[in-house]
């Protein structure tokens, strides 16, 4: 297999759509709705640029070491210990991530196919092809992202069906719900964009002509956010903004309700198909979490802590049995990742500003 | 290590024969068609109607039953079929008129909330009892359960019914700048069938006891711009021609553009305007050509369904009924004066403006 363990800037780009993109966007729409109202699209773009701005600090920090990995650039900034404990707690957050992709994955097949199989079964279902895609080394896992990237392309075929009675007036008034609602939308927005910090760990491994691929990769989150709008917008169209708030799924939602002259109930058929996109997005944060360990226990190789990783997020994450509890744990976990993509970062590029004088005093 | 593996894989695979989901048909009684009721103390009564197991029994067997919620009726009913029942193919439900003047929403939760649950179902207010009318034969047909719902696609593509899944219903429940309406349903005795009546306007989530009759829901369905394949308009156009029926003429609009504005400062006023392209389809006294009646035909036209469109309108400013969903269109443009609590008022008070442009652009292939 290609050893170099190098991608180019637009694998990196698929890495991180994939990454972003998962079982969340199609819950997504209802959870800012309820919050921005008819508004939701326009937290989404102000997300979007938010999450833009922080990708330009990651380059901004990353191409100041371009040496280094991400761990290696924290290392360096706080020493040794401090770097280990920070690291630690990083690889606790990718559990706790991982824990919630699962359930979330569990609950949405659950309530939606699969009402009667007990959960372990789906979940072992779902890890095994995960274990066996995150073992392997990036090119391969990115190659594998390029694949499957055709596939984004079916929901928005499918939800362009709503366009033949569209409800525009239903996004009106533009801005009908006011500022305050639209900037406290920006949050579950945000939320839904997680995925963009894979940007942090992913960019170490684009190693020829760095500045302009990086710059590809910066792509993605553009890309994703105006995906999201798009479904938020065609959600928008076909429910009303109170019926929105209610459906907790109002993508398949839209889909169980078309009818096709041979077809019906597309929704299950779409689930099967986005069960893949769902997947790829746990693979990035499995090898995340895997190779977190990795650079923490200082090993050469990621394999058996992929293994080691799986076992913790698997039966952690047959714990949550309520839909309350899963919620509850959403709850904690999505302002945490805040500290993670963007105060942590932040920290180490302002500490990093410092320790390059250092450095140079000392060369000097 | 790699042969490791396969073994899991193996023993994994043994995993994937067996399921706990499967439903399997033979085991299940489908339901196309039911039927509800208010029963005695508040409960519902569930009339559901499924086709023959047995194909020597040419009919449909309804059973009927009662409990507190409508899970609750279809559990008991369960007590009565030998399989499972299952509603998952649902093709229509028949609402009594009584039970449709409480909040309906109440009544189809389930539907929306079960995954499996078709939400392209229909729905109709009937006349009087829902069970009565399931339990009366058909004439001529076989099948009761498809019956009824193709009685309403029928009135769907003839343009009388706008089409109104559970889910449109659903958005229009929801949106506080619109109403619901629904096929409206009555048995006819003596001709052994059923007989869609016209529209029924509901009032947010109750049914207001008011009725669109055909000729005027074909209109609303017009203006609503959900028209089916074909719509077809018959009125009197003369008086004194010989026999009776060369008085009439029918139209069928090929092509429709409507749009609905709301404008105006402190007072709205809606403005709706329609353009119809005509074709003559029947009128005996011949030679529209010829004797270039045409311009005269198209304003004769243009009053007659202006004239008409009045009607209809009042019978939905009467019912407190904003079909048309005028209200969507203040909360959009005109934010400022959009209340929800009060906007029925507003709405009862609101003057309309109606415009029809017709033009004649075929008559068939004689002149």
């Amino acid at each position: 297999m290609n050893a170099k363990n190098e991608i180019t800037g637009w694998q990196l780009f698929f890495l991180i759509v994939q990454t972003q993109v998962g079982v969340g966007i199609l819950s997504m729409p209802s959870d800012i709705g309820k919050v921005a109202k008819q508004d939701a699209w326009i937290s989404m773009m102000l997300a979007g640029i938010l999450v833009q701005l922080i990708i330009l600090m990651y380059i901004f920090l990353l191409s100041k070491f371009p040496e280094d990995t991400y761990y290696g650039i924290v290392n360096l900034c706080f020493g040794t210990i401090v770097g280990k404990v920070i690291m630690s707690t990083y690889l606790l957050y990718f559990i706790g991530v991982l824990i919630a992709s699962m359930t979330s994955f569990h609950h949405t097949i659950a309530t939606w196919i699969f009402t009667d199989t007990p959960k372990w079964i789906i979940l072992l279902l779902f890890s095994i092809p995960a274990i066996y895609m995150a073992r392997e080394n990036i090119v391969l896992i990115a190659r594998f992202k390029m694949l499957i990237s055709f596939l984004l392309p079916i929901l928005i075929f499918v939800l362009a069906w709503v366009y033949i009675q569209p409800q525009f007036l239903y996004l009106l008034p533009i801005g009908g719900s006011g500022v305050s609602a639209i900037i406290s939308g920006i949050k579950p927005a945000i939320f839904s964009l997680m995925g963009f910090e894979a940007f942090l760990f992913f960019a170490f491994y684009v190693k020829t002509d760095r500045k302009k691929e990086l710059r590809k990769g910066a792509l993605a989150t553009a890309f994703v956010t105006s995906f999201y709008a798009f479904t938020i917008i065609t959600t928008q169209v076909f429910f009303h903004i109170k019926e929105l708030i209610v459906v907790p799924y109002p993508v398949l939602y839209i889909m169980k309700a078309l009818k096709f002259t041979i077809l019906e109930r597309i929704d299950l058929l779409f689930i099967t198909i986005w069960m893949v996109i769902a997947l790829s997005s746990f693979i990035s944060y499995l090898y995340i979490s895997a190779n977190t360990m990795e650079q923490l226990l200082s090993k050469k190789n990621h394999t058996k802590m992929v293994y080691i990783v799986m076992v913790f997020a698997f039966f952690g994450s047959l714990v949550p049995s309520s839909l309350l509890e899963m919620k509850t744990f959403m709850q904690v976990l999505l302002p945490v990742s805040l500290i993670f993509t963007v105060a942590i970062p932040f920290l180490t590029m302002i500490v990093s500003f410092f320790k390059k004088s250092a450095k140079k005093e000392k060369s000097a | 290590m790699k042969k490791m593996f396969l073994l899991f894989i193996c023993g994994a695979a043994l995993f994937l024969s067996s399921c706990w989901d499967e439903r399997l048909l033979k085991e299940l009684q489908l339901v196309y068609t039911v039927g509800y009721d208010v029963g005695e103390n508040g409960e519902v009564d569930v009339t559901s109607v499924v086709p023959p197991l047995d194909p020597a029994i040419k009919n449909d067997t309804a059973t009927f039953k009662t409990g507190h919620t409508l899970r609750d009726a279809r559990y008991n009913a369960d007590l009565n079929v030998s399989e499972h029942i299952d509603y998952s193919k649902l093709q229509v439900m028949l609402l009594e008129d009584e039970l449709a003047k409480q909040d309906i929403y109440s009544f189809l939760d389930v539907l929306y909330r079960n995954s499996r649950n078709n939400l392209n179902a229909r729905m109709a207010v009937v006349e009087g009892s829902a069970s009565d009318i399931l339990f009366q034969p058909v004439a001529s047909q076989k099948s009761k359960s498809e019956y009824y719902s193709g009685l309403i696609e029928s009135a769907e593509l003839i343009s009388v019914l706008p089409p109104v899944s559970l889910q449109t219903a659903c958005t229009l429940m929801f949106d506080p700048g619109g109403d619901l309406y629904l096929p409206y349903v009555s048995y006819d005795k003596e001709m052994q069938r059923a007989e869609v009546k016209g529209l029924a306007l509901f009032n947010e989530k109750k049914f207001t006891g008011k009725i669109l009759d055909p000729s005027l829901s074909t209109l609303f369905t017009v203006m609503s711009n959900r028209q089916g394949d074909v719509m077809r308009f018959t009125r009197k156009y003369t008086e004194n021609e010989e026999p009776e029926i060369a008085n009439y003429m029918t139209v069928e609009p090929n092509s429709s553009d409507v749009s609905i504005k709301v404008k105006g400062e402190s007072a709205l006023t809606t403005y709706i305007k329609v353009k119809l392209k005509l074709n003559i389809v029947e009128y005996s006294p011949n030679h529209i050509l010829a004797e270039n009646k045409i311009p005269a035909i198209e304003k004769w036209w243009e009053k007659e369904l202006e004239k008409d469109s009045e009607k209809m309108i009042q019978v939905l400013k009467s019912a407190k009924s904003d079909a048309l969903g005028i209200g969507r269109r203040v909360s959009a443009f005109h934010p400022e004066q959009w209340d929800e609590k009060t906007w029925k008022d507003q709405y009862v008070d609101m003057p309309f403006e109606i415009d029809f442009e017709v033009k004649v652009v075929g008559t068939g292939i004689i002149d």
